[in-house]
């Protein structure tokens, strides 16, 4: 169910009923937003509802026993009877190619009640360290499985056969499942917190599965914190339509700006040899701003969809493209991924406590694997070791100290930060590159392309669609404000308003095209 | 208090005044940015049950490449005269079934097809009324009911249906015919009068005449809005009339496949039903084809190549030729800037090309 279809407007206005009528009813709205949540999910596929329950369950009992609770026999035979019984009913529907995966849920449990007794014999320390490696091997195994394995066989098998053995590739048929990525990391960072004990384990367990599977963030993020997310599970909510103007400017992003440069970006991509120069310059321009309208109108519909039921959820893009360094635009581009990655990657890995070298090190596997969460494909990779490499960079010219520290003339200072923009912004392009041409001889394409005249005709249509995006985003530098409706005139926000409105009704694609990051 | 009276007056005057003001702000939106063709199409609901041109109208279309004024008779026949039913003596009638590419949206009436043919048969010698029965958004369905029930009261010596691609998405969109199980034509629906009941009751007010004439806002929201709702009848009904093959591909694509099969068996069955019809009231039948161009110099014909047999029974009339023949680089044979009708000089080679097949049949006589 997407944010931009009407289905998802009958199934938002139902369930806005709904939770207005529960509005002073905490655990039955909890509830209900876990039921809309599933219901949401299921609308994609219903069978991979089966892969969130089983995350939950096992996250929600490891994390209890991080915190050194046991859980009782009567609690654990309810939970394995609800593991049971939603996978029959889910997997009914198609019972004949799906009744293996019962088996499989079966098997899991029965070995899950094998090593839990084992766990408690365990002392307090080791117990804790057992827990972490098990859960770690459960969801980056899922995860693993449903995104990795075919990329992994296929590369394997190339490679043996590089080396001269012939080794046929087992690829399975696997469809992946959609925000597995997303709602994988969220549990991971969750239970880290707890192993590092920086936050408590969740007490309620319906609270704690509306927090794995709350609808607005599910599928494309932000990536959620258990301390932030979860404790807003414990009060009730009154529906506001405060997050309507937000819900509607990601909408605005999406369906106008990121749907309509859409088709330009595919028709050079596809055949770059055929277009001029300047063609493939704005095509990759015009895809730096279709995957970030793409993306953060993506967020911003979330956020919105949340504020509306009167949750909070992270920011996830801060005017990335006016990143002067790489640090800085890591700390503006998705957010809720690179901090994840920063906590429990980077700093797990040492961050840059142990000399420079082991820092630059830390920072390439980081974005190494940054990349390789975006999908499995060498170009991610590449991507990845691309602005890993500028990370490591920059960090060594100093840049961003220079930046701390640097005095002068105000005018001098933003002249510098203007020129370092316009060069991150550059980078990011050629690392846009690399993401998009899915094979390194579409690239090779674009760098040979790339050497002729230029002329500004490619770019006059992606303008028209970006230029208002440019034009809110300086109103958004001259208010300071992320939301400057929020502080503008009446009359200048009415006028706004208006605009936006306009072009959802008059210029939105008539070709919707699916949200990039439902991919990964 | 009286301040704050004051105050919360100004406040309503605010939101009484937003409205207004976001219909002006649309319209200054649309014309700045998105521009788009003003084409009013006034149509009614006839006794029989399909649409008919709404009777004594007077309005404009406007384009970035034309201004027409549309005018239409007691009969809602685009037509500065009337037609009795009774055929004056020596003179023979075409009766022309069309949708609004017959009818002449977006060209003046001394440029459209029916204006052009009458005027060149009268140039040879021949005593002929061309009397124009197209009516915007039509189909074979529709022309089919239209010739029994109106058409034939003119005692017409030909019938000319045109066929134009988008017939065969309308004929199932209108659901007024259909395939049985043994393969032969079936009446399904007495009626289909989309949107009439509204329209009427819209039109008798000027202020809507007015706005649906110089609105470029009001243009844009009603054509989104026709689009999307003929998009969602068309999948339904084609749902309803065609089950999916079982040849592979999705289940939408196995729909649309067998649809397009449905589609070409139900325009056949239409057309050899409207020349039974005609011929049996003494009538010659004739098909006359309308090419899609897909540039300015490249046209293709879009309904399937039925056989000779079939082409020869029917009188199907292909004009192809001479749009390529006529076409160039400069020279626009449909126009552009609004919804894709025929130009004067499209119209121009279209009548020139039907008069010298239709002189050549020899079923008229001087």
């Amino acid at each position: 169910m997407l944010f931009n279809s009407y289905i998802f407007a009958v199934f938002f206005g139902i369930f806005l009923v709904l939770y207005w009528l529960l509005r002073r009813r905490r655990v039955p709205q909890t509830a209900l937003i876990l039921l809309g949540s599933y219901f949401f999910y299921g609308w994609w596929d219903e069978r991979f509802l089966i892969l969130i329950i089983i995350s939950t369950v096992t996250d929600y009992v490891v994390m209890l026993g991080l915190d050194n609770r046991r859980l009782s026999l009567r609690r654990g035979l309810a939970f394995s009877a609800y593991l049971v019984i939603v996978s029959i009913a889910l997997m009914i529907p198609r019972w004949s190619a799906t009744a293996w995966a019962l088996w499989f849920v079966v098997a899991y449990v029965a070995v899950a009640w094998c090593i839990y007794p084992c766990l408690f014999r365990l002392s307090e320390g080791a117990r804790r360290k057992a827990l972490l490696i098990y859960i770690l091997c459960v969801d980056l195994g899922v995860l693993g499985v449903f995104k990795y394995f075919n990329f992994f066989a296929d590369s394997f098998a190339k490679g043996a056969a590089a080396l001269g053995w012939n080794v046929d590739a087992v690829t399975l048929n696997i469809v992946l499942p959609v925000g597995i990525s997303f709602y994988t990391f969220q549990t991971i960072g969750f239970c880290i917190d707890v192993y590092r004990r920086k936050t408590l384990p969740p007490k309620d367990f319906v609270q704690f599965s509306a927090y794995v599977a709350f609808f607005p963030q599910l599928v494309a993020g932000p990536i959620e914190r258990g301390g932030h997310l979860l404790p807003q599970f414990s009060v009730p909510h009154s529906p506001t339509l405060a997050g309507g103007w937000l819900f509607l400017w990601g909408l605005y992003k999406k369906i106008v700006i990121a749907d309509n440069l859409a088709p330009f970006v595919q028709s050079v991509f596809s055949n770059p040899s055929g277009a001029s120069s300047a063609e493939l310059i704005a095509a990759v321009v015009a895809f730096a701003f279709q995957i970030y309208c793409d993306f953060s109108g993506y967020s911003d519909m979330a956020r919105g969809i949340a504020r509306m039921l009167g949750f909070d959820i992270l920011l996830n893009f801060n005017l990335p493209y006016l990143a002067r360094t790489p640090s800085e635009f890591w700390a503006r581009w998705h957010i809720s991924l690179s901090t994840w990655l920063r906590d429990y990657l980077y700093v797990s890995l040492g961050g840059n406590r142990r000399g420079a070298l082991l820092t630059y090190r830390n920072l390439m596997i980081t974005m190494l694997l940054g990349g390789l969460w975006h999908g499995a494909a060498w170009t991610f990779i590449l991507w990845g070791a691309f602005h890993g490499a500028i990370l490591v960079v920059y960090r060594k010219l100093g840049v961003d100290a220079w930046l701390e520290r640097r005095q002068g003339h105000a005018a001098i200072r933003r002249l510098q930060d203007v020129v370092l923009t316009g060069i991150m912004f550059c980078l990011v392009c050629a690392g846009w590159l690399l993401f998009r041409a899915g094979d390194m001889h579409t690239v090779a394409s674009f760098v040979r392309g790339m050497n002729g005249p230029l002329s500004l005709e490619p770019f006059r249509d992606p303008l028209f669609y970006i230029a208002p995006l440019l034009a809110f985003q300086a109103l958004q530098l001259c208010t300071k404000n992320l939301e400057p409706l929020r502080v503008l005139p009446g009359f200048i926000r009415l006028n706004i308003q208006l605009f936006i409105l306009c072009s959802l009704l008059l210029l939105a694609s008539s070709t919707p095209q699916e949200f990039i990051y439902f991919a990964f | 208090m009286d301040r704050m009276g004051h105050v919360a007056g100004k406040k309503w005057l605010f939101w009484i005044m937003v409205p207004f003001y976001a219909l002006l702000f649309g319209e200054i939106f649309v014309r700045l940015l998105t521009p788009v063709a003003v084409i009013p199409r006034y149509v009614t609901g006839a006794a029989y049950g399909v649409r008919v041109g709404m009777p004594n109208m007077k309005f404009w279309q406007t384009t970035s490449e034309a201004r027409v004024q549309i005018r239409t008779n007691s009969r809602g026949i685009r037509a500065d005269r009337e037609y009795s039913y009774s055929k004056p003596p020596g003179t023979c009638r075409i009766v022309v079934f069309g949708d609004s590419l017959l009818v002449g949206y977006e060209v003046n009436l001394e440029d459209s097809f029916v204006y052009l043919l009458e005027k060149k048969l009268g140039a040879a010698g021949y005593r002929c009324e061309v009397i124009n029965l197209a009516v915007s958004g039509f189909g074979t369905a529709e022309m089919l009911v239209t010739l029994r029930e109106e058409g034939l009261k003119y005692h017409p010596d030909v019938v000319l249906f045109s066929s134009h691609v988008t017939d065969l998405d309308d004929n199932v969109r209108s659901s007024l015919y259909t395939i049985d199980d043994h393969g032969k034509l079936l009446r399904k629906n007495a009626v289909f009068l989309p949107g009439i009941k509204m329209s009427d009751e819209l039109s008798r007010y000027w202020i809507y005449r007015w706005v649906a004439e110089n609105s470029q806002l009001y243009s844009s929201m009603r054509e989104h809005a026709a689009f999307f709702l003929k998009a969602q009848l068309l999948r339904y009904n084609k749902r309803k009339q065609v089950a999916p093959d079982s040849t592979g591909g999705t289940e939408r694509e196995a729909g649309d496949r067998q649809a397009a099969g449905f589609q070409e068996r139900l325009n056949l069955l239409l057309l050899e039903e409207a020349r039974q019809v005609s011929e049996s009231s003494q009538s010659r039948f004739c098909v006359l084809e309308i090419p899609f161009n897909q540039t300015r110099t490249t046209f293709v014909r879009m309904l399937p190549d039925y056989d000779v047999q079939t082409r020869e029974a029917l009188h199907i009339f292909n004009p192809l030729g001479s749009f390529e023949a006529a076409a160039a680089p400069t020279r626009k044979l449909f126009l552009e800037k609004g919804h894709g009708h025929l130009s004067p000089q499209g119209n121009e080679v279209l009548a020139a090309f039907f008069f010298s097949n239709l002189v050549a049949t020899g079923w008229l006589h001087r």
